[in-house]
């Protein structure tokens, strides 16, 4: 089963379609979203940090580049909780046990989640010249992250830490193959084990996050913070067209436990974020992670594995009661 | 064959329009080994044989002739071992046996009242044996202990004319008979008697629309109250044919000849007809002199039909993936192919005919207000059900003709050759599409075969069979 698994992570990275901008298309994701620690979790951080791991094949060679949109906290993006005073550090991490160590794969920053070589870092405040613009870290050769065989590549942990302030810091990344442009891996991916976002304010748009259930799984709790009973969450996969999930409010966290069907194993979960008509809630925050029945946490990945999952109508036909 | 139903639907109608679809068409006539070069003529139903007439000599029986020199008939019985298959005629009665003429008759039910034609006068001279005074009139005997007595003149028999040709009907309440008495519409006319307190009424005319200024003879009344009789005056000729009428609303329907190979241009009389009409026996001159042949149906006979099931295009259409966790409001838009959408989680819907339908589901997701369309398609098929199929009406009026059409039988795998009606009244016919009239009121069952042959051999390959009820009613006055 071992072998299995990582034949489908194999497959996705040597075959899967380009990658590399975090949140992915299929997410419509707007902005991930880190706060600075001075604040209330009631703005929608649970923790101030978020950690994203990038995946590189084993068989691309050239060097690769970690570049962050709008890395600043001030300027027209980032959320404004009185005046600019934040502070945060991206930190890109390879080497031994930057993935493979346990508090690297949890949600909370605690123990030693920054495992793992140093490779980059920077800070950010309020810079207006990064303001809507690209930051590049790298190159890095792909060689320095650290190889899990699992997947047959190398694998980067980016973190971005709130160090200072009390505002919102909404940003996206993007593996690249250049510098100074955005041009994608080939065969590449990135996941996390807990996505901080930021919903669309428009209230049409529904955003997704799609967890891998591996074949382990018999049951799953999606956990999520801080949705502001803003609307729905509901979940859809191969053989679920859409169940709705209990949402958490005003800075707390809700769990809600579910059975995993048989089709859904091997399969990505469609997690959905659909917002409230009316009255339509203007910039909320969300933290999501989702564990299987050990606690272990089910990775989200910007393009999901076995591409989105749509549930499978059917048709059936009976005679009528007479 | 036809490989379509519409061209056998337009079949049916041509072959209708060319007016092929008569009864009579689908028998099949031999004439019977009994016969001689004498007359053999009037057979009755007795037992399961044939009591009939013949002038032929026998030498036990020193005969008279009448004045044109003709010999007299006797009442002979010839027993039937199987079908077809006749033992030697005997003479049917040493006590019904006479030097004179003992012609046509008739039996009750049971076999033990007989009414038959006699020579009136019985005082004639043995030394005359050219009889002057042939009259006859019809008699009446019963059969105690193997013996025929209490041999009785019928009380409308007189010397002045003949009476003579009866036909009792099965309920033994009505006589059918013949008489040539003044006052007739000419020559013999068929009267009937009916039974009154166990006296015979008086005789009525069945009249013009039956009787003719010439003469009709040999009235045979069948189960189904169709009366067949021989006739010289319903068309042109100088012969004898069989035609068929029936009493309905309170009148006789205007005569049908009976086409071939009953009625040829030869005298044909003399028709009698078991219960279900697939067997009976008629005199024809058409071999030289009067003889009986045996008409037996060339219809395919069906056994263990099915009750005919109507078609329903019924059907609910539903997601089958259904499970109980789904808890988000979705509604389903149903397209049904036909131009019909309908918005439920399970569409029930009625398809007008037959026919291929693409039906599609579309899911309106009630959160998000996005409709997703076709989320699954099927090629539906809309069939009838397998089955040879009755298109007539539930309820008819009697004495009033309609039509029953096979064309909508469903055997896709089934190359019809041919469409055989038993319409329960004991009439049959053949033809995808026909015409019928029932007589009386009452409940019918109708029967649809069909049937498919070897073309070498016309042998039947596969039978299928229908059965359906019709009612039919009084006309309203």
């Amino acid at each position: 089963m071992k072998y299995f698994f990582s034949l489908i992570f194999a497959v996705v990275l040597l075959t899967g379609a380009s990658a590399q901008p975090v949140p992915a298309s299929d997410e419509n994701i707007p902005y991930l979203m880190t706060f600075g620690p001075k604040v209330e979790t009631s703005w929608g951080d649970d923790d101030f940090s978020q950690t994203f791991f990038f995946l590189i094949p084993k068989s691309f060679n050239q060097p690769i580049y970690v570049r962050v949109y709008d890395p600043d906290i001030g300027g027209t993006v980032d959320e404004l909780n009185g005046v600019f005073d934040t502070k945060m550090t991206y930190s890109v991490y390879g080497g031994k046990e930057c993935y493979t160590h346990k508090d690297a794969q949890e949600t909370q920053p605690k123990g030693n989640y920054k495992s793992g070589n140093l490779l980059a870092s920077k800070t950010f405040g309020d810079q207006p010249n990064y303001d809507k613009n690209w930051y590049t870290f790298g190159p890095f050769n792909p060689s320095e992250g650290e190889f899990v065989p699992r997947f047959d590549g190398y694998i980067f942990k980016v973190i971005c830490d709130g160090i200072s302030g009390d505002d919102g810091n909404l940003y996206r990344y993007f593996l690249s193959a250049k510098m100074d442009e955005n041009k994608a891996v080939e065969g590449a991916n990135a996941f996390a084990y807990e996505y901080s976002f930021r919903m669309h304010e428009n209230p049409v748009e529904v955003s997704h996050i799609y967890p891998f259930v591996d074949d382990r799984a018999i049951s799953v709790k999606l956990s999520n913070f801080d949705w502001d009973s803003d609307g729905f969450i509901r979940t859809v996969s191969v053989a679920r067209k859409g169940q709705l999930s209990k949402v958490s409010g005003e800075d707390n966290w809700i769990e809600d436990e579910f059975t995993i069907f048989t089709e859904e194993k091997n399969t990505s979960l469609d997690i959905q974020f659909i917002k409230r008509k009316s009255p339509a809630v203007k910039n909320n925050n969300v933290v999501v992670n989702v564990r299987n029945q050990y606690g272990e946490l089910l990775p989200f990945y910007v393009i999901p594995i076995g591409g989105v999952p749509k549930y499978k109508y059917d048709i059936g036909t009976r005679k009528p009661v007479k | 064959m036809f490989s379509s139903k519409l061209t056998v639907c337009l079949a049916g109608l041509i072959l209708l329009s060319a007016g092929v679809v008569y009864t009579q068409n689908y028998y099949g006539v031999q004439r019977l080994p009994f016969n001689t070069q004498s007359k053999e003529l009037a057979p009755a139903f007795y037992g399961t044989g044939i009591v009939y007439c013949s002038d032929k000599k026998n030498n036990v029986i020193m005969s008279y002739t009448d004045l044109e020199n003709n010999p007299l008939t006797n009442l002979y019985l010839v027993e039937q071992r199987k079908p077809g298959k006749f033992d030697n005629p005997r003479l049917f009665s040493k006590e019904l046996t006479t030097l004179l003429f003992e012609g046509p008759a008739t039996f009750s039910r049971d076999g033990k009242t007989i009414y038959f034609t006699r020579t009136i006068n019985t005082s004639l001279s043995i030394r005359n044996r050219q009889l002057e005074d042939t009259t006859f009139g019809i008699f009446s005997a019963n059969l105690v202990n193997g013996q025929w007595i209490n041999i009785t003149p019928f009380r409308f028999n007189r010397p002045e004319y003949n009476t003579g040709y009866p036909w009792l009907s099965d309920d033994g309440s009505k006589l059918y008979f013949c008489c040539d008495k003044p006052g007739g519409t000419g020559g013999f006319d068929i009267y009937v008697s009916t039974l009154e307190n166990g006296l015979w009424g008086k005789p009525e005319n069945l009249g013009e629309s039956v009787n003719t200024p010439r003469n009709e003879v040999f009235p045979f009344l069948h189960q189904s109250g169709r009366l067949y009789f021989a006739s010289r005056g319903h068309k042109p000729g100088e012969d004898l044919d069989i035609f068929h009428t029936a009493f309905v609303d309170s009148a006789w329907l205007r005569p049908v000849p009976l086409g071939e190979p009953f009625n040829t241009d030869n005298d044909d009389y003399g028709l009698i007809l078991n219960a279900v009409m697939d067997t009976g026996y008629f005199v024809t001159d058409r071999a030289g002199t009067p003889d009986i042949f045996m008409a037996a149906s060339t219809i395919p006979t069906f056994a263990s039909c099915n009750k005919q099931e109507e078609n329903d295009y019924c059907f609910v259409f539903y997601e089958p993936n259904n499970n109980e966790l789904d808890t988000t409001a979705f509604a389903y838009e149903w397209d049904l192919g036909d131009g019909t959408l309908i918005r439920a989680l399970e569409a029930e819907h009625c398809f007008a005919k037959p026919d291929t339908y693409m039906v599609q589901l579309n899911v309106i997701d009630k959160l998000t207000k996005e409709v997703y369309f076709s989320q699954a398609s099927h090629t539906f098929i809309v069939e009838q059900i397998r089955q040879p199929y009755i298109v007539a009406p539930d309820t008819v009026v009697a004495g009033h003709e309609f039509t029953l059409s096979g064309c909508e039988t469903h055997l896709p795998d089934f190359t019809i050759d041919g469409y055989y009606w038993d319409l329960g009244d004991g009439q049959r016919a053949t033809g995808i599409e026909i015409n019928h009239n029932f007589l009386f009121p009452g409940t019918y069952q109708l029967q649809l075969g069909v049937a498919n042959r070897v073309a070498d051999t016309g042998e039947l390959l596969l039978k299928e069979c229908v059965n359906r009820r019709i009612v039919v009613v009084n006309p309203v006055k």
